[in-house]
């Protein structure tokens, strides 16, 4: 095994270069702030460290569900949930069909952060890693179903929030029979 | 792609820039983390082991279970433990403890079963009566706990854990009661009890409560129970001859070796020099070969022992000088040809070492085939008597040891943090 300066693995080096911008976007989009991001993928990669030796070839999925499970878990060892600004009204978007792209920006991570932690790695999964549901399912440690109904809840919420943004989103993205045929 | 993917890629794209990552800095995480994983688990492992010894050893916790078939295939004893200690606690003798490798009386008068690992029961409260071990360990024979007047003779069954009370047999004292007695036939419990070769049946001196001649009564284990009259006054149980003859001693001025059989006959006289001016019920032993018959008398330092084909003293058998025979009521074992004098100071003549916390062994009594088997050495054997102290203390020693490091690295972490 390799090592540079400092005694860090150089293959693990390697692969933090290659991958850490992939980790660090995934990790914004699961906690919605850019600290809580870096801590979430310093910790992740702290993990797949520790085990390094053991991952082979595999440390990528390691890596995606060492930090979704921190993701959840971390909301559950919280006394309480960041500070949200929780209102029945959906936020506005800005000058409405004419709204620039930071208030879309700003309008969609403001709904991301009224899901739940975990309606929000299945929102990651599903639709940013592109997962399917079996994949998901997986990752999570959970049931299919568990992922369907997740994925449910958390597009409804949303729409609810962002409608002008979401209206023409499916739920199924990419179907596990999809995911065949593409493959 | 979806479109919701292309608007979360966009959402991410820019504040993800700002995510410092750093690698050095993970890997000594990595590192660190593992480390403390293998002392979690290496402490744990010791901790189970140090456990699993504890349990193992001490026989806590073990659920009762039978031991080895012994010879002929029959449940039995397997051999008599090297080594008896004094463990941190002492459970009832449950009703099936398996076979029995011997009995031990501590000073304190309480009644130990001893298996053949060397591990412990408390017997019931014996009120100074002798139990019986059968030949191969397996039944218990003597009286129940209770008042005097209520005691009842029972055997146990040791390996399949049935009872068979003898409730026509008490000790004599249920004749002082104002109703009568309520047992027809009496054991006197400060008489040896000893059972047939065969291990079917237990003698003891007694008789019919009341009136009527006394002698042996013979208990079965359907529960029956009879009497054969002794050959005559001054006599002393010593045995069984066979699994049909009953031997006594008699004691007066003529002093004999009597055979006797089931109905009382005499088969079989044999004259003895002389006996010591001082004996008692527990003096006479006879040999399992039945050729040589020991006689040991308190406060001595030999036993007699008379060869019965010529009636002539084969010997003495020294004790060891420091040793005191036995005051209370106490059989003889023989090991081969050696009878082995109960004594304050050995444990079968120092074939058995005990815990020295256990005070003085008043009393110890070895089933046959026990002492046929020979020692069992035991796991702990090389340890010293305190081991299980010194073993919690050294684990004690460990865990406050890893907990002062753990505190001392997460101090320097969060100094590090502070300052940093």
């Amino acid at each position: 095994m390799a090592c540079v300066d400092g005694g860090v693995d150089a293959e693990f080096e390697q692969w933090v270069h290659a991958r850490g911008a992939a980790l660090a976007r995934s990790a914004y989009l699961l906690t919605g702030d850019v600290h809580l991001a870096e801590d979430l993928v310093q910790d992740t990669l702290v993990r797949v460290a520790s085990r390094w030796r053991r991952l082979d070839d595999r440390p990528d999925g390691y890596a995606r569900t060492v930090m979704h499970h921190l993701a959840v878990d971390r909301w559950r060892r919280r006394r309480s949930r960041p500070d949200e600004v929780l209102t029945h009204a959906p936020p506005e978007a800005g000058g409405g069909d004419g709204a620039d792209e930071a208030d879309r920006r700003l309008l969609l991570r403001r709904a991301l952060l009224q899901l739940t932690p975990r309606e929000r790695a299945v929102v990651s999964l599903r639709f940013y890693e592109d997962l399917t549901e079996v994949e998901t399912a997986r990752v999570l440690g959970c049931s299919t179903s568990t992922v369907k109904s997740q994925t449910r809840v958390a597009l409804a919420r949303l729409r609810d929030v962002a409608p002008a943004l979401l209206d023409d989103l499916t739920d199924h993205p990419t179907t596990d029979a999809g995911e065949e045929a593409r493959r | 792609m979806s479109h919701l993917h292309e608007q979360l890629d966009d959402l991410v794209e820019a504040p993800s820039r700002q995510v410092r990552v750093d690698p050095a800095a993970a890997w000594a995480g990595g590192v660190r983390r593992r480390r403390r994983r293998t002392a979690l688990a290496g402490a744990g492992a010791t901790l189970a082991v140090v456990l699993v010894v504890l349990v193992a050893t001490s026989g806590w916790l073990t659920p009762d279970r039978i031991q080895p078939a012994g010879r002929d295939g029959r449940p039995g004893v397997t051999g008599y433990p090297d080594r008896v200690e004094a463990p941190w606690w002492v459970r009832d003798l449950p009703a099936r403890p398996g076979p029995l490798a011997g009995l031990v009386e501590l000073e304190s008068g309480e009644w130990r079963g001893v298996s053949a690992s060397g591990r412990q029961w408390r017997l019931p409260d014996q009120q100074d009566r002798t139990p019986a071990l059968s030949p191969d360990g397996t039944h218990l024979a003597g009286f129940g706990a209770g008042d005097p007047e209520d005691a009842r003779f029972e055997v146990r069954d040791l390996v399949r854990g049935e009872v068979v009370g003898m409730d026509q047999v008490g000790i004599g004292a249920s004749s002082a009661r104002a109703d009568g007695p309520s047992t027809s036939l009496y054991v006197s419990p400060q008489q040896p009890v000893v059972w047939s070769p065969d291990g079917t049946r237990v003698a003891a001196r007694g008789g019919p409560t009341g009136a009527g001649r006394d002698g042996a009564v013979l208990m079965g284990f359907g529960g029956t129970a009879t009497v054969t009259p002794r050959p005559g006054r001054a006599t002393y149980f010593v045995g069984w001859v066979g699994d049909d003859r009953l031997a006594w001693l008699g004691t007066s001025k003529d002093p004999v070796y009597v055979e006797i059989d089931l109905d009382g006959e005499v088969l079989r006289r044999v004259e003895l020099p002389s006996l010591p001016d001082e004996m008692s019920q527990w003096s006479g032993s006879l040999s399992p070969d039945e050729r040589f018959l020991a006689i040991a008398w308190p406060r001595s330092t030999s036993a007699l022992v008379y060869d019965l084909t010529t009636g002539q003293q084969s010997g003495y058998t020294p004790l060891s000088p420091t040793s005191t025979t036995s005051e209370v009521g106490c059989p003889t074992t023989w090991v081969d040809d050696e009878p082995i004098v109960p004594t304050y100071a050995d444990v079968l003549a120092g074939r058995v070492r005990t815990d020295p916390r256990l005070g003085e062994i008043t009393c110890s009594i070895w089933a046959t085939d026990a002492i046929a088997a020979g020692p069992q050495r035991s796991l702990t054997d090389r340890l010293p008597w305190r081991w299980r102290e010194i073993g919690a203390g050294v684990l004690a020693g460990l865990l406050l040891l890893a907990g002062s490091v753990t505190w001392r690295i997460r101090r320097g972490v969060r100094r590090r943090a502070a300052t940093g």
